[in-house]
């Protein structure tokens, strides 16, 4: 016999269908919900934050785009109320990291600017994976939160 | 507003353009993975920081660390980055995040238009 609770969800619902398939919560993630763009941006939020405060009227972004891209974006309006920008694109190969900068100009990074990208990107890493993705960056397990 | 050059494969995404305050002079840019004169610090880090490319790490010159006092956080040795770790590091991210996703976005356009 359906229980009270069920008549009346039905009278108000109109659906006669079983009210406990439909009333339980979805299990899945928040994560879940976004698209692999909007994760992008999430990650974009902490990649700025890794090198200091943006000067005012700066906006930048620096984020992983895929498997073997990472990009800095740069905006700023110059003394001239122009708004300037810089996209800066790395690309992870096997023979090191090639900057791709507009004109082109490609040329594979070394020295302290690579050391200092490696260090980005693992800083990138830690923070991405504990405070969006809520995995251990050391083992990509799921980690407790609160 | 219409989008810039270069922005045309999607004119969505980012909308910069729209939350630079325009008029006002910012300076000069930083030059990412350049070196500048400026030295920026990675907020709430405790230790010296190195002066490097518009990108700053942090640490005492030998070994770095995130800007979270997290025990768990990685701590990361100069001299030490390889160019095979940070492969290895771009390629988990992207698994991570395909594995997040339930809708793909698979229409066809980049995320990002090309820097060149």
């Amino acid at each position: 016999m359906p229980s009270i609770l069920s008549q009346a969800l039905s009278l108000l619902t109109g659906d006669e269908s079983d009210p406990s398939q439909w009333l339980k919560l979805p299990k899945k993630r928040l994560l879940k919900k976004l698209t692999e763009r909007e994760l992008i941006n999430l990650e974009a939020e902490i990649g700025a934050t890794l090198f200091g405060t943006v000067p005012k009227g700066h906006r930048r972004e620096f984020f992983c785009l895929d498997e073997t891209a990472w990009i800095w974006h740069e905006e700023w309006v110059d003394e001239h109320h122009k708004l300037q920008t810089l996209t800066t694109r790395y690309e992870v190969q096997q023979a090191g990291i090639l900057k791709v900068q507009p004109g082109p100009r490609y040329t594979y990074i070394e020295g302290e600017e690579l050391e200092n990208f490696g260090l980005a990107v693992n800083l990138y890493y830690e923070r991405v994976m504990r405070e969006i993705y809520h995995r251990d960056p050391d083992t990509g397990e799921p980690i407790a939160t609160n | 507003m219409q989008p810039r050059n270069g922005d045309q494969a999607d004119a969505t995404y980012p909308k910069w353009h729209e939350e630079v305050p325009h008029g006002v002079y910012a300076g000069d840019v930083q030059k990412p993975l350049n070196a500048v004169n400026e030295t920026y610090v990675v907020p709430g880090a405790t230790s010296q920081s190195i002066e490097s490319i518009g990108m700053a790490a942090v640490g005492d010159g030998n070994h770095y660390t995130d800007a979270y006092a997290n025990p768990n956080t990685q701590t990361f040795e100069a001299g030490k980055i390889k160019v095979e770790d940070i492969a290895n590091i771009t390629n988990n991210l992207a698994r991570v995040r395909r594995a997040e996703l339930s809708t793909p976005d698979n229409s066809g356009q980049s995320a990002y238009p090309e820097a060149a």
